[in-house]
Order: structure tokens, then sequence, then C-alpha cells
């Protein structure tokens, strides 16, 4: 985690165009709707995912910057905080295929900590998220694009169940708690999404 | 460009379905069978003094205080200054729960065993005599000499049976949230894969009354004579039903705590303590002090005190054969108390500790002194030098010569938590 950590930090001081060095690296942005798609054990789930993409130009063929966004599964929510990358394989043409690669994690920040009426606490944290994107991207006159893309995106997720055995008992101490349990969710999907580019 | 692609060549040959593994984790007492051949054999060990790490019950004998520390040993302090109590020795002494001492004689419990160790020179103990299988409720098989004690230890596990949530998962789907709850319901109704999860303390509880030493745990009173105090002598067993916590000596009487009430019985004839009286109540967990006319029974809540209420009970002894509840007031979570003179001490687990004046009874709660809520403590000692109060993160003195304002004099930390 420390290393996403670093990793955004550095971006973060070399996306400012007074701390990269020479000229500002050219802003560039790509905002995304699409559908999750996954089987669990009831069998095809379908969620819907937003997600945005800002960062800078590296060269005509490189981007590189932030993602966030929204996954909807069902009723929790995550927020993908992630580190991306996009690279376009044929930039001068009107119809360009293009990649790209997203590390980072999926936060459950909208997520509350729930007491039931049974004195039951339920806590939720996100995890590793990473994602691999192809697509395609279609040059506009205005020099915007409209991309079409397909991608596959891995995302943990932990979700603890406990009923408390002390009066202020501590969440990551199984022993103040006479029930403890953790589920470590993995959503695969296969990922489809439109989107905007500029 | 080619490496983006193989890459995601990989990742979608990957995908599958969703992955959900949980994991349970639960503290639970673990038996641990013993021979008891292998701890009468080896030497009870007094070692340097060390630090702290999970006291239990505080005894004070002459400058000294004896801190226990569960299943290991007790640990001796010289507080001659209570301000500043010097760590001197340890005793290591396995299986050990209670302790209580007589004219220099300390009697500890080694498992099945009752041992006595004289300590009239603290730098120098000695252990002086071994009763044998005084304790027999620790024997899984008394023949081959077997005992089982349980260890408290954190299992994490995978078996679906562990499952025990009220609740469902949240749905991931928005389609069929309908036949995901239904499923949900059949899984909590598969529910409570019978784990027992920790009985705390069945160590026994000791005290001292007219030259017999009296010990309490689940189910009986024990009595021994020690007249002679380095040879004590097992006498007999009082069936006193479950659930029997603190035993608290008071002129002649013993008031035995349980989770269903309070025993009395007279010790008058100290080899054959004669049952007075029984104060019933709902199930709890509940110390017991007194004085000549009332007695003070805390009710606490917790998970090893079944359904539980958080009040202080004061009942009128007056008539012994027949005490009465007179008043009872909402606290927080008691734990143990000490009485002094018209002052009251309550420990209040992680809420603290309490003073009250208990002069007039019937106003105890509109005569609260002070409330500490920086000392969690879950028994407390008046004793002759320094209020001794111990909780799961040491042990502090405060001096109490003013009642209407405790002032700390030393805390001992554990060593970590």
């Amino acid at each position: 985690m420390k290393v996403i950590y670093t990793i955004f930090a550095a971006t973060l001081y070399l996306a400012c165009p007074s701390n990269s060095w020479g000229q500002a690296l050219p802003f560039t942005h790509h905002s995304e709707m699409g559908v999750l798609s996954g089987r669990d054990e009831f069998g095809t789930r379908t969620n819907f995912t937003f997600q945005t993409f800002n960062g800078f130009q590296l060269s005509d063929q490189h981007a590189f910057g932030f993602v966030t966004g929204l996954d909807q599964y069902g009723s929790l929510s995550v927020v993908p905080v992630a580190m991306g990358w996009r690279a376009v394989l044929n930039p001068e043409d009107t119809w360009q295929l293009y990649g790209g690669l997203d590390l980072g994690f999926g936060s459950t920040v909208l997520e509350p900590t729930v007491v039931t009426e049974w004195n039951e606490h339920r806590w939720q944290e996100g995890g590793f998220m990473g994602q691999g994107s192809i697509g395609l991207r279609l040059k506009t006159k205005r020099s915007n694009f409209w991309t079409l893309s397909l991608a596959y995106k891995r995302q943990v997720y932990h979700l603890t169940t406990g009923n408390p055995r002390e009066p202020s008992p501590d969440p990551n101490r199984p022993e103040d708690w006479s029930y403890y349990a953790k589920d470590k969710i993995t959503f695969n999907n296969v990922v489809y999404r439109l989107g905007y580019w500029f | 460009m080619q490496l983006v692609l193989s890459l995601m060549l990989l990742l979608v040959v990957s995908s599958c379905e969703d992955q959900m593994e949980t994991t349970y984790t639960y503290q639970t007492q673990v038996p641990v069978f013993l021979q008891v051949n292998t701890f009468r054999e080896a030497d009870i060990i007094i070692e340097p003094g060390k630090p702290l790490d999970d006291p239990g019950k505080i005894y004070i004998y002459g400058d000294y205080l004896f801190i226990s520390e569960p299943g290991k040993g007790i640990h001796i302090l010289d507080n001659t200054d209570p301000s500043s109590p010097r760590n001197l020795n340890f005793i290591n002494i396995p299986g050990t729960g209670d302790l209580a001492i007589n004219q220099s004689i300390l009697y500890a419990d080694n498992y099945v065993d009752l041992l006595a160790f004289d300590i009239s020179d603290p730098q120098n103990i000695e252990m002086v005599n071994r009763e044998e299988d005084v304790f027999p409720n620790l024997y899984s098989n008394e023949e081959t000499g077997t005992i089982v004690t349980y260890k408290d230890t954190l299992i994490t596990s995978t078996d679906p049976n562990m499952a025990w949530s009220s609740w469902g998962r949240p749905a991931f789907r928005s389609d069929f949230m309908a036949m995901e709850s239904a499923a949900f319901s059949s899984d909590a109704g598969r529910g409570s894969g019978g784990q027992s999860y920790g009985q705390g303390g069945s160590m026994a509880r000791f005290t001292l009354l007219g030259g017999h030493l009296y010990t309490v745990d689940d189910y009986d009173l024990r009595v021994f004579n020690v007249e002679e105090p380095t040879d004590p002598q097992y006498l007999k067993n009082i069936n006193l039903g479950w659930g029997i916590e603190t035993i608290f000596p008071f002129k002649g009487k013993l008031f035995i705590g349980s989770m269903t009430g309070m025993h009395i019985y007279d010790a008058s004839n100290p080899a054959e303590p004669q049952k007075m009286a029984v104060y019933e109540h709902i199930t709890s967990c509940d110390p017991v002090v007194v004085n000549d006319d009332y007695a003070f029974v805390t009710l606490r809540s917790g998970a090893l005190c079944r359904l539980g209420a958080d009040e202080l009970h004061v009942l009128d002894i007056k008539d012994l054969y027949n005490p009465k509840l007179i008043k009872s007031y909402p606290m927080d979570n008691p734990h143990g108390l000490g009485l002094s003179g018209d002052y009251l001490y309550l420990a209040e687990g992680e809420h603290g500790l309490k003073s009250f004046n208990v002069a007039d009874v019937l106003e105890i709660s509109n005569n609260q002194i002070e409330h500490l809520k920086d000392y969690a403590s879950i028994d407390i000692i008046p004793g002759p030098k320094s209020l001794i109060v111990i909780g799961p993160e040491g042990v502090c003195q405060f001096d109490y010569s003013d009642p209407e304002k405790l002032k700390e004099l030393s805390c001992i930390s554990v060593s970590f938590r």
C-alpha cells in the first residue's frame, strides 16, 4: 500500500506544472460509464460503473494519471482510487486502438459501520483493485474522442461482522468479540464501457 | 502494447466467478491435558521480580502486595511505600488462580493441589506443604492422574458452520433482491454451530476465617483447617449450586456471591459452616461487600454473565436469615467493590472508578463523590496504607486518607497488552 501512496504522491507532484521539469505536460481526461458483469453463486451479476481518469500526456502515445469513480455492486458502493496508465497504438488514425492499466484500491468510504438492534456490528473495508482494459477510440472533428472499451477488473472487498464481548471493542482484536466473521469477497468483472476523452 | 494485450488476455482467462472466503476468528478455550506427576515433580521456582502481564487478584499482607497472574504464578511486591512499590519476586506456580495468607504462610492452588509457602522472609520463600487432590474438579480422569485445563486460544476457521450472524451480506446485485434475502434467511437458520465461547476464570477463590481456609470454585465451598498453618488439612466440601464467584468474610459469616444470588453461611463453627440464607436475583455476575447492617452486591452484565443487569443492590442484613433488598441503583458495568467506613469504592470496569458516601443507603446515587474515568478497574482493596485498584492495565494505588478526594500514589502498568 505504501508503494501505491508513494506513486500517487509522485504523480500528483509531477502533474503540477510548476514542479515538472521543462514544459508543463498537457492535461488529459477520460470519463467512462458502463456495466460490470460477473458471476456469483446466483448466476450472472450486472452492476453499474462510472470512472474518470485525469492525468497528463507523457507523449502522443502515453498518458499517466489518477482514476476514481464509483462501482455500484447492488447496495454496496465502492469508490476506486487508483493510478492509471493509457497507451494508444496509432494516435494518427481516426479509429485508434488503446489499452489501459489501473492499479490501486477500492474504498468503502461510503459504507458506514452499522450496529443492529441485536448489537451486531458490521463494517466494511475495501481492498486491492486492478484493471486492464483495451478499447477503440474515435477521433471527432474537434480532436476529442469517443471510446468503447472492454476491461477485466478485479476488486477485493472485506465485510466484518462481530458481536462484542467488551464494552468498547477494538475492531482489529478478535479477542474483544464473541463472534467475529470476516468475509473476503473478490469481484471478478468483465467491464463494457462507453466514454469520452479529451 | 503487446505487453498490455498479453496481460489482458491473462486477466480475462483467469476471470471467473466472484470468490468468497469467510474466516471466523474466535477466542475459545482449548483443553490441555496434563499428568499430575509433571507439575508435582517439577520444582516450584522463585524467580526474580518480573513485570505484570495479566493481573488477576490482589492480596495485601503486611507491607507486601501479592498479585496473582492467573495460571502462571504470584508477584510479590514490597509496598512499604505505596507511592513506589518495588517488585521483589515471582513465585512460578502453573495453574494457580487465587491465594490467601495466614501467619506468613501463603496458600495457593496448583491445579488440583493446594500449596503452602513460608513467606516470613520474602527474599527466601520456601514451599512447606502440598495438599494433594483437594480441587478434584479439574480431573478428567482421576485414576490415571490426568487433569484438564483450558487455555484461551484464538482460532481462525473457514468452516461455514461457524456462521451465526443474524444478517446476510449486502446484496451485491440489484436484480433479484427477493431471492437474495430468501437465501440469507436460510443461511441464518443454519447458524449456531454449537461453539462454546470462553468461560473465563473458573479458578478457585480463597479466604481465611477462624483458622480455616475457605475456597470457592464453580460449584463448591471447600473447607481446610489451617490452625497449624504449615499443614493445611482438607475437611469438607459443601455444594453451593452453580456459578459461584466470590467469597467475603465478615464477623464470623461468609458471604458468597454467585451468578444467581448471595449465599450467607454462619462459620461460628469454622469446620462446619451452616447455611443461613440465600438471596436470589437475576442471573448476573456479582461480588459482595458488607458492613454490620448492609450488604452491597454488584450485578454486572457481560458475555459470561448471561442476562445481566448493571446494578448495585443494597441489602438489609440485620437479620442474616432474611436478607432484604432495600434499593437498587443503576450502574455502568460494576465489578468489584471496596467498603471503608461510610465510603464505598466501586470498580466500573472500562468506565473507571467511582466513590460514594453510603451513610444513607437510600441516597447512594445522590452521594456519588468522584468518578475517575481514566482508571479502568476490576477490583478494589481498601488497604491500611492505600486504596489498591486493579484493572486490565495494571495496579494503581491511591491515598484515601481524605475519602472525598482520591490522590494517585502510584501505578504499575502491565508490560504489554
